[in-house]
Order: structure tokens, then sequence, then C-alpha cells
């Protein structure tokens, strides 16, 4: 049970697969979770440790990029990882009825795992789709306890056998000889090509103008020369540090009160978001950051917001025209909007760090942090992996649209998305492959450790923040215990 | 160095190895080709002699490999990586992709092997000149083109300062001028350092002392090249290598022993052939005419495309040549619709074409891309041949003529339930192309379509380009590869600096091709200049133990 070389190339994908799926179960507010693709395709080709990796490097991802919230999910996640790829070698991919039993027993085995930490730590939220079903529980009387673990045996099994269906079918429509280069090969059974019969009708005029797709900068990675773009990651990271003491140390629980040093949640999270606001404006990305807050912190805000506002303690009657409509609990509200907020930082601060951090020194201070070379790699490559499958993306479309395909509007056009996973993702597996044997000839984690760009001098305005960023970070630290006595 | 033992690899799921019993040496500082088609075995070989073959590859191997006398196997990865450099055919898929900057891009090889932070900055500086990539140094590696990328890969490789470079058809997507760059550079390494260049290209390799040719992943012969005595198993290897190399060459048919002097002979003192061409009939309005179109990149790629106009009569032909970079690839996506130009616009029979809808052309314009991994992407060969024909509304009996018609057409007869991943690269080429003939477009742009060929590639594509003349196809051919283009009654159209010259003629093109290199030609001449025992040179070896 040795991760073997191949391998390197495959856990990326496999974490970022996971990411990608997670985020877009929590965008449509499914009832399904979709964070464990790449985990069970990993243990299918890999075998256990694969999955247990790209679990680990994905839950990290994602709370790198979502907040703390996903480290809970890391040991269900790290449970379903390794049991599939022991099942795996069992023979369970060889066909879908099989993988469908392999779903099963995962999803029974996940949710058990998922759901004391769902009761315990998360009190019921964790944010996605999921939540309404508990909602729904409650509603029927139930305890939480039991609203989570009845929530739990419905998504989660529901959940995994869908995931397995879908790994399985991907297995099958893979080519047989990159099959066979994985560790598991053997035992995923033989090909059967899928086919993908798109009939579209002939081209029209009124059809969705296919957009100028020109090449895409391959990551976050908003390039400038701003400020920020240029000072050290150390000086970036005292921000950091600001912000996740302003986040979970600063006083907890929402205090209604017109003093003005009390605990104030609602003034403070808003007044830090602005301040990062600003410091994105300054680097020249508030548009795109802005952007990508809104795509990731407003769905989770509403369902959190919804979910505590109906089922919160204490419901106020809330009228309209006299009659009352709804039971609302107000302080169940603020609940959610103060842990919205707090994961919203970190989200925001995320964001600003990367769109104004270039890989190569987000690599270098992987490195400098004592990361081995090839896992500083696998990370920034998962990393990466969501604007290089959407590079490979517009390859196919372009192509697809050379020979005649228009793409319809509105549902026609989302229906055409499952006939292209898989050979996005089967031509991106073997491309990875092939890049992982030029860069291991190139050197790629041949020394245990790789030598680093010596870093700029400080300049005076850089040596003025850090000075400044380190006073605050100071008085952020020391204000939970003083506030008091202000 | 080097030292194979019966050495037998066969791949995980292969049935049959992909290398067989391969006993051969390579000294130090040794320089030599392995020259062999499309599926011999040469991608094979040279990931075994990096070093990949029992580490990264998956798959059974037999026999030995020793590198200095022990096995290669037992090196650690930073002894492998400091001896011995891999560059692919691909630019897309050796580089690290996580750089902002060419010069970022070259350093990162340096400093997985750990050396000291000055040494790697002057290695950088030194490279970036050497291979003319001073005034890329800040572009990203992104936006370069194929032959830029594929120049940045061989700097980055060579950075390393190896003992020994594997080479696997390096100068698919290289012009003339970094071909020379790169022969040059070959050249002038010092003496301890060798290499070991992959092709299928006869006339890249022909000063050469040492030959390893491989089919079917046998070591056929392995002698100096001289093209005497060709009989036996490697009769048929030679001709396809051959025909490769001169498409329209008539050698083939003096029959066998083929001699290096015919083969001189024939280069050296021939005037390009040209067929004699029928005059077109210049309608009005023309099929295709552009007017003040222009294009930029952006800030580090170069200029662009400025202010470009042409006029195409039907069934003209086109030779649309031009340096690395210079936008010959831009052009045909300008054209195919899938750019939208700054400026300028492309009509059609008169009628001004929307940018941005490149479907509404499907039926009228096919555009071939350079590399066939981009344009692929169905599950099987049949599905991905009839995609097109599906979406101009065919159906029945008259898709299944289609999709036999490209099949034959390509030489892919019976693949058709084949998934395209297990083709090799000059089948799924060759799907490339069907995939595009089967829309039966009355006019082509075919972007490089010798970057990767073989010589069956290049034998079947001379039975297309037959077929499209039949067929009155309007054929806009982009190549660095003259040969290819010599013997076209073509239009030559030269694009350099973001200016396009049209010369109506090859022989009005002739003079700027002269002044380029004809590399086949001046070094085969060089070789015949200086008599090197033509009589009394033996007969070529055949292993009999290696033959089938």
């Amino acid at each position: 049970m040795r991760l073997g070389g191949k391998i390197w190339a495959l856990l990326p994908l496999a974490a970022a697969l996971n990411v990608a799926g997670g985020w877009l179960a929590a965008t449509l507010k499914a009832p399904l979770y979709l964070d464990s693709l790449g985990t069970i395709l990993a243990a299918a080709l890999g075998g256990p440790w694969a999955g247990v990796g790209t679990a680990a490097i994905s839950n990290l991802l994602s709370a790198l990029v979502g907040g703390p919230l996903w480290l809970f999910f890391l040991p269900p996640a790290l449970v379903v990882g390794f049991l599939a790829g022991l099942l795996a070698r069992q023979g369970f991919f060889t066909a879908p009825l099989k993988a469908a039993l392999l779903g099963l027993i995962l999803g029974l085995a996940g949710a058990s795992c998922a759901a004391p930490i769902v009761t315990y730590a998360l009190q019921g939220a964790s944010g996605g789709g999921t939540d309404l079903l508990i909602a729904a529980f409650r509603a029927l009387g139930w305890s939480p306890l039991q609203a989570v673990w009845a929530q739990s045996l419905a998504s989660d099994p529901l959940d995994k056998i869908l995931t397995a269906l879908a790994v399985q079918a991907f297995i099958a429509s893979m080519p047989l000889s990159l099959r066979a280069s994985f560790p598991l090969g053997p035992y995923l059974g033989a090909q059967a090509p899928l086919q993908w019969n798109l009939r579209r009708s002939a081209p029209s005029s009124n059809a969705e103008p296919y957009r100028d797709l020109a090449p895409q900068w391959g990551s976050f990675y908003h390039p400038g020369a701003s400020f920020w773009h240029k000072a050290r990651l150390s000086s970036k990271g005292l921000v950091g540090a600001l912000t996740l003491v302003i986040a979970f140390l600063w006083p907890w629980g929402v205090v209604i009160s017109l003093h003005p040093f009390r605990a104030y949640p609602l003034i403070y999270l808003p007044a830090w978001g602005l301040a990062l606001a600003l410091l994105a404006w300054q680097a020249r990305v508030l548009g795109p950051w802005l952007k990508a807050l809104a795509c990731t912190m407003g769905p989770l805000g509403l369902s959190m917001l919804l979910l505590n506002g109906l089922f919160g303690p204490q419901p106020q009657p809330l009228s309209w025209e006299g009659r009352e409509i709804l039971d609302f609990s107000l302080s169940g509200s603020w609940w959610a909007l103060e842990r919205c907020g707090r994961l919203g930082l970190v989200a925001a601060y995320a964001f600003w760090l990367l769109m104004t951090t270039s890989n190569r020194e987000l690599l270098n201070e992987l490195e400098r942090l004592g990361l081995p070379p090839r896992w500083s790699y696998a990370l920034l490559a998962a990393l990466n992996f969501v604007p290089h499958l959407a590079r490979r993306l517009t390859q196919i479309r372009e192509a697809q649209a050379a020979r005649g395909l228009v793409w319809g509007r509105g549902w026609r056009s989302w229906s055409q998305w499952p006939s292209l996973l898989g050979p996005l993702l089967w031509s991106v597996l073997g491309e990875a492959q092939e890049r992982a044997l030029y860069l291991e000839s190139r050197g790629l984690g041949a020394a245990p450790k790789r030598s680093l760009p010596p870093p700029a001098p400080l300049s005076t305005a850089e040596k003025i923040w850090r000075l400044a960023l380190g006073l605050a970070l100071l008085g952020a630290l020391l204000y939970p215990s003083c506030k008091d006595y202000v | 160095m080097f030292r194979l033992q019966n050495f037998t690899f066969t791949y995980a799921g292969a049935k049959d190895p992909a290398l067989r019993d391969l006993s051969f040496q390579i000294a130090p500082g040794e320089r030599l080709a392995l020259v062999g088609g499309s599926g011999a075995g040469k991608s094979t070989l040279l990931r075994a002699l990096a070093g990949l073959i029992p580490h990264l590859v998956a798959g059974q191997s037999q026999g030995r490999l020793l590198y200095k006398g022990q096995d290669w196997s037992a090196y650690t990865p930073l002894e492998r990586a400091q001896s011995i450099a891999l560059v692919g055919p691909n630019p897309e898929l050796q580089l690290s992709n996580l750089s902002n900057t060419v010069a970022q891009e070259l350093a990162w090889g340096l400093e997985n092997l750990a050396l000291p932070y000055a040494e790697i900055e002057r290695r950088v500086a030194q490279a970036l000149e050497r291979w003319d990539l001073t005034s890329l140094a800040c572009a990203s590696p992104f936006q370069l083109s194929s032959g830029q990328r594929q120049r940045l890969a061989l700097a980055a490789s060579f950075i390393t300062a190896p003992r020994f470079i594997l080479l696997d058809e390096p100068s698919a997507y290289l012009d003339h001028s970094s071909r020379r760059q790169l022969v040059t550079y070959l050249q002038e390494l010092p003496p301890e350092v060798g290499w070991l260049w992959a092709t299928s290209r006869l006339e890249e390799v022909v000063d050469l002392e040492r030959w390893l040719f491989l089919e079917d992943g046998r070591l056929l012969s392995d002698a100096p090249p001289q093209l005497r005595s060709l009989q036996g198993p490697l009769a048929p290897a030679a001709t396809r290598l051959w025909a490769l190399a001169h498409p329209q060459d008539p050698l083939p048919q003096e029959g066998y022993p083929l001699t290096l002097e015919a083969a001189a002979r024939h280069w050296q003192g021939a005037p390009l052939p040209v067929r004699a061409r029928t005059p077109l009939q210049r309608e009005e309005p023309p099929l295709w005419e552009a007017r003040g179109l222009s294009y930029a990149w952006g800030e580090a790629s170069g200029a662009g495309l400025e202010e470009i106009a042409w006029t195409l009569p039907a069934g003209q032909r086109v030779a649309l040549v031009g340096p690395n970079g210079a936008g010959k690839s831009t052009l045909a996506r300008l054209w195919k619709g899938l750019l939208s130009p700054q400026a300028g616009v492309i009509s059609y029979k008169g009628r001004p074409i929307p940018a941005g809808r490149p479907q509404l052309l499907a039926s009228e314009l096919g555009l071939i891309g350079p590399d066939p991994r981009r344009q692929i992407f169905a599950a099987q060969v049949r599905e991905e041949i009839l995609f097109g024909a599906r979406q101009l509304g065919l159906r029945g009996r008259e898709l299944e003529e289609r999709l036999q018609e490209s099949l034959e057409l390509t030489g892919l007869e019976g693949l058709a339930l084949a998934h395209p991943y297990e083709l090799t690269n000059s089948q799924l080429r060759r799907l490339g192309w069907a995939s595009i003939l089967a829309l039966h477009t009355p006019t082509l742009l075919v972007d490089e379509p010798s970057a990767l060929g073989d010589a069956l590639d290049w034998e079947i594509w001379q039975r297309i380009e037959e077929w499209l003349l039949e067929k009155g196809t309007t054929l806009i051919l982009i190549s660095h590869d003259w040969e290819l283009l010599s013997a076209r009654e073509a239009e030559v159209w030269h694009l350099e600096g973001g200016r396009l010259e049209i010369f109506p003629t090859l022989e009005a093109y002739e003079p700027r091709l002269r002044a380029q290199e004809r590399p086949a030609a001046q070094r085969l001449a060089a070789l015949l200049s200086t008599p090197q025992g033509q009589d009394n040179a033996p007969p070529l070896q055949i292993k009999e133990q290696n033959c089938p």
C-alpha cells in the first residue's frame, strides 16, 4: 500500500474535483454533498492511501478558501476514502450494481461518523442544502440529534451511491491504457466506451453567440504592480492573523447595546470586511474580489439565515397587514449572520491573498514553511485545477462550435454539460500523467529542499505597514480581555 | 554511459511489449539518432533511458538497463535529474504551469536541484539570451505560441547542464531558425555531453554517425546511416522514412538500394518541383476577402496582426508560412471566427462574417488544428468523426457513408469503435483530420499538418490532398515545412512582424525561401563533398537475432 509515482498526478486533480463538487452542491442547495467524487475516484484508481490523501488535501483546501468549518468534515472524509480504496481492491468498481452497493456502504459509514460532529459541533448547520432536510425533520418535532441522524441516513447513502455510480461510469469510459497505469488498474474491469449522443438542430442565427474565449490566466492571481502585489507574504500574513483574531477570538454573541465599547460583532465584522475591501481596492482587484466573495458566501449566508431564522430559539411571529404569517426567530438570524460574517472574513482574506500573490510566491512560501516540494506542488496544482479545467473546457467547446454545435439557451445549455464531463476529466487526467513524467525529469522533488530566490529588500512603506499591522494585531489580541475595563 | 541487455518492457494492461529484447550501448558523449515510425517504441525507449520506466510508468520490465555500470533504477531522483534531460514533442506538457514568467519557468528546474541562487540567475540570463527569449522573459508561458513554448521547454531542459540529453521529436513545432538554433546548440555542447535524437524525419539526423532503427519495439539495425543495401526487414521502414522526408520524391521508384549519392543528387541541384497551374477564374465577389484585419495579444507577447488584407478565389491553394509566434495560428482562428478581430472584417461571398459565431460557418470552413488532443473530445472514434456531420443535419445512410469515407481517407479503417486515447500519436492526428474532413467543407484551413507526423501520415496526407483537389476545395496550409509546401501549386503568404506578404507563385517566393535554411539539401551536399569511403563502406549490419 504505497503511493505510486503516478498518484502525484492524480491527487491534485481528485482534490480539486472534491472542492469543485462541494461548492457546486453548496451553490445549488442540493440536499447532497458531492464532495467525495475525487476521493472515491482516487481511491478506486490508487487505493486506500490515495483516497485518504485526497480527502486530506481537499478538506484543507476547502478550509483555506471556505473557512475552518470544513475541517469538521475531515474525519468522515478520511473514513470514506480509506474504505473506498479497500473495497475497490475487491472489484467493487467492475459493474454499476456493485458500485451502488459500495456507495451504500460508504454512505452508512460516513453518516455514522459525520452525524455526531454535525450535531454537537455545528448545532445542525453545515451551510449546505442538506440543512433544509434537517429543518424538515426538526419541523416534524424531532430532537436535533434525531433530525441530523435522519438527514444523514437520507442524504449520505444517496450521495455516495450517486458518486460511486459516476466514478464507475467514468472509469468505464477511460482508455484502457490509462486505467492500467494506475495501481488498482487490474481491479477495474473491462472497457465499455460510453457513447455520447448529442443530437442538436442545425445552426440557426438566434443561437447564443459563442463567446470570445481568449487564453485565460492560469490561476486566481491577478497580475499587477500594486503595493500588495510586491509585498512579502509575511506582511500579508499579518493581515491574515489580524483577520483570524477578529473573526474567531473577538467576543462571540450579539449584544444589542448602545454602549460604544461593548462587543458589537455586527459592527466590527463589517468594519473589518470594509478594511479588507479597501486593501483589495488598493491592490486593484476589488471587482473580481467582490465577485468571488458573492459567489461563495452569498448562498451559504442565505441558507444559514433562513434555517436559523425558521428554527432558531424564541421564534416571534412576523405579521403583515395585521395577520401573522410566519414565526421567525430574530436571535437565530443574528446567530447565523454572525457566523456567516466570521466565515466571510476568512474567505475575504483568502481571496485577497490568492489574487495578489502569484502561484510561484505561494509555492516558495509553502516550502519556506517546510512543506516538501512534491506536496507543495500538488497543493498548488490542485488550487489551479479549476482554471486549468476551464482552459480545457474552452478548447473542447471551441472544437464543438467549429464543427457546428450550437449551444442553447437556459436549460438546453445546461443539459449539454454532463456529456462534456467525461472527456474533460480523462483528457486532463491523461495530460497530468504525461506532465508528471516531464516534470520528474526536470527534477520535481529531486532535492528535499529547493533553492528559493532571495526575498527583495523591505521598502520603507512596507516596514511602516508591518509595524502598524503588528501593533494592530497586538491590540486585537488584548482587546477581548481589556474591553470590560475600557 | 548506457548499456541495455535484453531489455523488454510491457505497459501495464497491454498485451504486447512496447520494447522487445533491446541490447545496445551508448558511450559517454556519443551523439546518435533513434529513428522509427509512430508507434515504433521511440518514446517508450526514451522514457526508459530517462529513468522513468520502473519508477513512474506502470508496467513489466525484463533485462537490464545500466547507467555507468549500475542499475539505472538504483539512482536517486536527484542524480537522475542532474544527469539526464528529456525533451518531448508537446510544448503544453513540459512546463510546470505555476510560473508567471518565462524567466521563472527557466529557474524552476534549477531550484529543484537546489543550486545556489546566484548561479541560477546567471544560468537563466544565459539561457534567455541563448534561446532568443530575452524579449519574452517577462511574458506568461500561457501567452506564448506553440513554437515559442517549445523553445522555452528546450531551454528549460538544457539549463540543468545534463550529461546526456534525450530528444523526442523536439522540432515538431519549431520554425527554421529555431531548429537551426537547436542544432547549433547541440553541436556546440562540450564533447562529454551526448544526446539521442528520436525522430521519424530522416533529414533532421542525416549527419549523425550512428542510427538506431526501431520498428515495432525491436532494434532493426544499429549502424552508420549509409542508405545502401537496404534490403530485408529494413526496406519497408526505410521506404516509409524516405517518403516521410520527401512526399513527392521520385526516389523510391528507382528501387533499392537507395544510395546517399542519389539522394544528395536529387536534393542538391534539383529546382523545386512546381506543377503547372490552371488559371483560376476571378469571380466577383471573391470567395474570401479580408480588409484591415488587426489583432493584438497583449503587452508582453509581440506585435500582433496589423491591417491584414487578402482576397482568395474559390479553388485557390495557399501556403501560409512565417516564423514562430508570427501569428499564423491566430490568423486561422480569426478566420474561423474563434477570435474576434479588434478591427477589420472577413467576408465570405461578399457578406461579412460575424465574429464569435463559428457555428454559422461550420459547413463552409473547416479548421484542422495543430494539436489533435485539443480538438478531440468523444469517447469513441466513430462519435468523434460523426459529431460534426450530425450537427450539419445528416442522418442515417448518409452519415454512415461519411464515416466510411473519412475512415478510408485517413487510413483508420477498423478503428471506428476504438477510444481516441488508445490510438498512437499518428492515428490521433489522422482522427483529427477525419473529424473535419467528414464535414465536406468547400474551404479548409490546416494548421501544421506535419507536426508530429510520421512516414505513413505523409503518404496519407498526399492522398487526402489529391482528394481535396478533385473536389475543388480551397485549401490554406499553414506550415514550417517547405518540403510539404514545395510541390503545391500555391500562393505563398508570408506572415512576419504582423504583416502579410503575398507571393503569387512559389517561384516568386523562392528567393525568400533560399535565404532560409534548407537543411536536408545543405547537409547532404556537405556530406557528399567529403567522400568518406563510399565504396568500401560495409553493408548495413542487420542483427539476425532481432528480426522477426
